[in-house]
């Protein structure tokens, strides 16, 4: 009979240690969770969207025109591109246009390409608040009430496909830059 | 008895008259023979007039011996112009014009004299102001006004003064050469042909040139229109070309649209051209439009939204009086 009832003693420790065990781990678990609910606040997800402008900056002194640059002032990356109008602007408003020489096979500075579109192109993405290169590689001297229109404009360079499917151009891929 | 009577009266009259007339009628025939003989022309061209016929008898002269003359010069008929007894004949006058000297210039025998002119001057009718016998000409006043010098304003006859170009170059005149009246042009060309030669020939020759360049260009409009009628974020660049290669760009720019659409007028040599938009403006797409009037109208339709994109433009002028301007968009 003595025999039985020191079988029975380790059976009943081992449950009160699991007991014991459980309900330490449940005590834990809902006083970390109690916690985290009483002192945490909502949690607010920014997203970013890409931003994309430039500016035009340049420099003429009496009737030279010497620099044209293009700034990135987004925040991504972007290809650039840029087209020059040129004219005699009348007092009527109208536009009096000639092939004006001093446009005509203009050097290009380093980086920049002449599509067969008339547009020049640079080849490389500008990242954000960069700038191009100078589009001149040599001065213009401009004609007396000539006026150039320069325009600029961008794409974002990422996707790659992007400029393709804008533009119809890979700047990137166009050779013969400086 | 009586008949008797009257036969001796008759035979008495008859015989006084024969005595009387017969001597006369002698002497002068004599006379005129005498005088054929010592005058060739006369017997030519016989001097003997109708006076002399007809009433030759009761002259003493013809009743005198003919071929007595002057005592003092000898002539037979008249005397010698040296004779104190000459008697100058009455001048006779033209035919024509009855002028006694030269002839009226309505006459056909009328000679112009050869002009004479001044011997200090030259001129042949007045002088030169320069010359010492020049004589200025009295002011004649107005018959419509009375004014002297000039016009009062109300007259007909008046006109402005010239706008004042005296301090100005020909280029500063030109600028606003269409601003001014015809008249008013015309006054300033005077002025400066007399007080300028060389601004006014500068003047002249900018004038033809806008008159040849006016000549020889063609004008062209283009219009641009969005077809939903909202403004676009993107400029619009037109390539006008002609077949000889000549080629170039103009552009609309997108602040220029109101209510989503624009125009702009070019000068473009005269030549016939060919307008495209070009892809410049790449999330439109366009359907040109050439109108009777030699204009070309594009509709622009959005049709691409993907990609993040930006346009900036910047018109840089000369303009030598002013400087350059600049007119950021």
């Amino acid at each position: 009979m003595e025999k039985n009832k020191n079988q029975k003693q380790p059976r009943k420790r081992a449950l009160g240690i699991i007991v014991a065990l459980v309900l330490l781990l449940c005590v834990s678990v809902g006083g970390t969770l109690a916690y985290l609910v009483a002192t945490d606040g909502p949690i607010t997800n920014i997203f970013s969207p890409a931003t994309t402008a430039i500016r035009v900056d340049e420099t003429c002194t009496d009737n030279v025109e010497s620099s044209i640059v293009v700034t990135n002032t987004g925040n991504t990356a972007v290809y650039i591109r840029v087209a020059l109008t040129s004219g005699t602007k009348n007092a009527d408003g109208s536009l009096s246009v000639d092939s004006y020489e001093n446009l005509n096979n203009l050097t290009l500075g380093s980086g920049w390409v002449q599509q067969t579109d008339g547009y020049y192109y640079y080849t490389s993405p500008v990242s954000a608040s960069g700038a191009t290169n100078n589009l001149l590689g040599s001065s213009v001297t401009l004609a007396e009430g000539q006026t150039i229109t320069v325009l600029a404009q961008c794409v974002q360079s990422e996707p790659s496909n992007a400029a393709v499917d804008a533009w119809g151009v890979d700047p990137s891929g166009l050779k013969g830059g400086n | 008895m009586k008949k008797r009577m009257l036969a001796a009266f008759l035979s008495v009259s008859m015989l006084i008259s024969m005595s009387v007339f017969i001597p006369a009628y002698a002497a002068d025939t004599e006379s005129q023979t005498e005088s054929a003989e010592t005058t060739p022309a006369a017997t030519t061209e016989p001097t003997v007039t109708p006076e002399a016929t007809t009433e030759p008898t009761s002259s003493p002269e013809t009743t005198a011996p003919a071929v007595v003359g002057c005592s003092e010069c000898g002539q037979t008929e008249g005397h010698a112009e040296s004779c104190s007894q000459y008697i100058a004949p009455e001048p006779t006058g033209c035919a024509e014009c009855g002028q006694l000297e030269g002839h009226a210039e309505s006459c056909s025998q009328y000679v112009a004299p050869d002009p004479v002119g001044c011997t200090e001057c030259g001129k042949v009718d007045g002088h030169e102001e320069s010359c010492s016998q020049y004589v200025v000409p009295a002011e004649e006043a107005c018959a419509e006004c009375g004014q002297t010098g000039g016009h009062l304003e109300t007259c007909s006859q008046y006109a402005a003064p010239a706008p004042d170009v005296s301090g100005m170059t020909a280029e500063e005149i030109f600028a606003h050469w269409e601003e001014y009246s015809v008249e008013e042009q015309q006054q300033i060309l005077d002025y400066l042909a007399a007080n300028d030669e060389t601004k006014c020939a500068e003047l002249l020759a900018l004038i033809d040139d806008a008159n040849t360049l006016e000549e020889e260009t063609v004008s062209l409009t283009i219009s641009a229109a969005i077809a939903d009628g909202s403004d676009p974020d993107q400029d619009m660049i037109f390539t006008i070309s002609r077949d000889d290669g000549f080629s170039v760009k103009v552009a609309i720019l997108a602040e220029d649209f109101v209510n989503g659409s624009a125009s702009i007028t070019v000068l473009l040599p005269a030549g016939a051209y060919t307008v495209t938009a070009d892809n410049w403006s790449w999330r439109y797409t366009t359907e040109k439009v050439e109108n009777a009037d030699g204009s070309v109208s594009f509709t622009y339709t959005r049709s691409k939204a993907k990609w993040f994109d930006a346009d900036f433009s910047k018109s840089i002028c000369y303009v030598p009086a002013a400087g350059l301007n600049d007119d950021e968009e």
